[in-house]
């Protein structure tokens, strides 16, 4: 019964991140180890005068994917959203699917930080005028409502928002959603983080960011030992979840613990997820091939998250982090590495970490090359400030 | 006078709207059977209200019928 809860199928998936729009091209970009960080350039993340530009992940431009009367009035987080929603919705055949019997969380809070950012400056300078738009903008639910107006889904629609796990608990949301019967099929969305230069300032303040470097690309190290911070990226996922089908894999256990407020990783924490999300498997340690890491490259972060895996026997199966290569996607991360996750176990080939020349851990880290794996079982990782911690247990199809 | 209300209301009307392309647009239309929903009706006010330099709650152009009475509560303010 208790397995019973944390079980669903991921049937169908869109992603868009730095590597371009679908999922096919995250996985080449993944596996190739590509360089895609470059200083930021959309409007409103400019460093304040005589810094050096704040570097990350922008996603590349889009196909337009939005009727003429939504786009103008949509950031890229909603052209994203919409791309990433209509890929998984094609796959998962959706239009076959009893509008009612359709739910959407998406993952995040505070999305439309950008927006917030020119917002809060209109209304200061008083031109141009404050759009009216802002006004329900303004709410990380207008993102379902956006869904909602291009694709029939009329079960449910809300957003929760868990810092740099909420993609992750979207998807374990929707997952207890189908397990419920409370609708036949649900879209858990990581959605793009916006962040203005204010949000990243402020990463920057709490120590937290990584500095810029000559080559934007060697900034980001997860669990090297010269790593100095995060790296932002901009992405979003779309996984949709059934309770049956075989589809990417199903996910077999899963566990979202809280802890105290704060920034700073908890060790204890993590290791209880872990080990929750592996009992309400049915799994041992032993028994997983492959972590996909929370490896944001933060140096207490990576310290705790390396100590969680060892001291959770889990020295045996292949590690690697995402976040080198696309940066940390905040709200969408969970969903997307979910994603990549799932993508590598289906290849059976996992990425290599970018920037690991010096682990600070005796950990089977996937460095310089791809490895060919047949990961029967896996580990999906994401904490956030606020005391989130997460763990989803995946197995091939 | 100029009927700044409704030059203002135009080119407002417009930029917002551009797929209105060369439609002609008079005083007797409505913006909602031009297909302008509230909140960018809204938006189309604002933009006229700040090109014509007026400061005035939206409230005050609720339930005007045409585009012609818009341009008359626009004129108003700004005279006042």
């Amino acid at each position: 019964m208790l397995r019973a809860r944390h079980e669903a199928s991921v049937v169908g998936m869109g992603v868009a991140s730095g590597f371009g729009y679908g999922k096919e091209a995250l996985l080449a970009g993944l596996l190739s180890g590509r360089d895609v960080f470059a200083p930021l350039l959309r409007s409103g993340r400019e460093n304040r005068p005589g810094r050096a530009p704040f570097i990350g992940v922008e996603l590349p431009e889009l196909p337009p994917v939005l009727p003429e009367s939504l786009a103008r009035n949509a950031d890229i987080g909603a052209s994203a959203a919409i791309a990433a929603l209509a890929e998984a919705w094609t796959e998962a055949r959706l239009d076959a699917v009893d509008p009612e019997r359709i739910g959407l969380i998406v993952g995040g809070s505070n999305l439309g930080a950008r927006a917030a950012f020119a917002a809060h400056n209109a209304y200061a300078r008083g031109r141009p005028p404050l759009s009216a738009h802002y006004a329900y903008r303004l709410f990380d639910n207008d993102l379902c409502g956006l869904c909602a107006s291009l694709f029939p889904i009329r079960g449910f629609g809300y957003s929760v928002g868990a810092a740099s796990a909420s993609g992750a608990v979207a998807v374990l949301e929707a997952v207890a959603a189908v397990a419920s019967q409370r609708v036949d099929v649900c879209i858990a969305l990581g959605a793009v983080q916006d962040l203005s230069a204010i949000e990243l300032r402020a990463f920057d303040s709490l120590g937290v960011l990584a500095e810029a470097e000559h080559i934007p690309g060697d900034a980001c190290r997860p669990f090297d030992r010269s790593r100095r911070g995060f790296v932002f990226g901009e992405s979003c996922a779309a996984l949709v979840l059934a309770r049956e089908g075989a589809g990417y894999g199903r996910i077999t256990g899963a566990s979202h613990l809280s802890g105290a407020r704060g920034p700073q990783p908890s060790l204890e924490g993590e290791k209880r997820v872990i080990a929750k999300a592996l009992e309400t498997a049915g799994l041992r340690a032993g028994d997983i091939d492959y972590v996909n890491s929370h490896g944001t490259g933060t140096p207490a972060g990576d310290d705790a998250e390396a100590e969680a895996l060892r001291a959770s026997g889990l020295d045996r199966a292949f590690v690697n982090s995402s976040k080198a290569s696309i940066g940390h996607g905040l709200a969408a991360a969970g969903a997307v590495e979910l994603s990549a996750t799932l993508l590598q176990m289906r290849a059976q080939r996992l990425h290599p970490t970018r920037n690991l020349r010096e682990p600070i851990s005796p950990l089977r880290f996937v460095r310089d090359e791809p490895v060919d794996c047949v990961a029967r079982h896996a580990l999906s990782l994401s904490f956030g400030f606020g005391g989130a911690e997460t763990a989803i247990a995946v197995s091939a199809p | 006078m100029e009927d700044e209300g409704f030059k203002a209301l135009i080119a407002a009307l417009r930029g917002i709207m551009p797929e209105l392309g060369g439609q002609t647009v008079s005083r007797e239309d409505s913006l909602a059977a031009l297909g302008v929903n509230s909140i960018d009706r809204a938006e189309i006010l604002l933009v006229a209200m700040d090109a014509l330099q007026i400061d005035a709650p939206i409230s005050r152009f609720h339930g005007a019928a045409n585009i012609g009475e818009l341009a008359d509560r626009l004129n108003a303010a700004r005279a006042a």
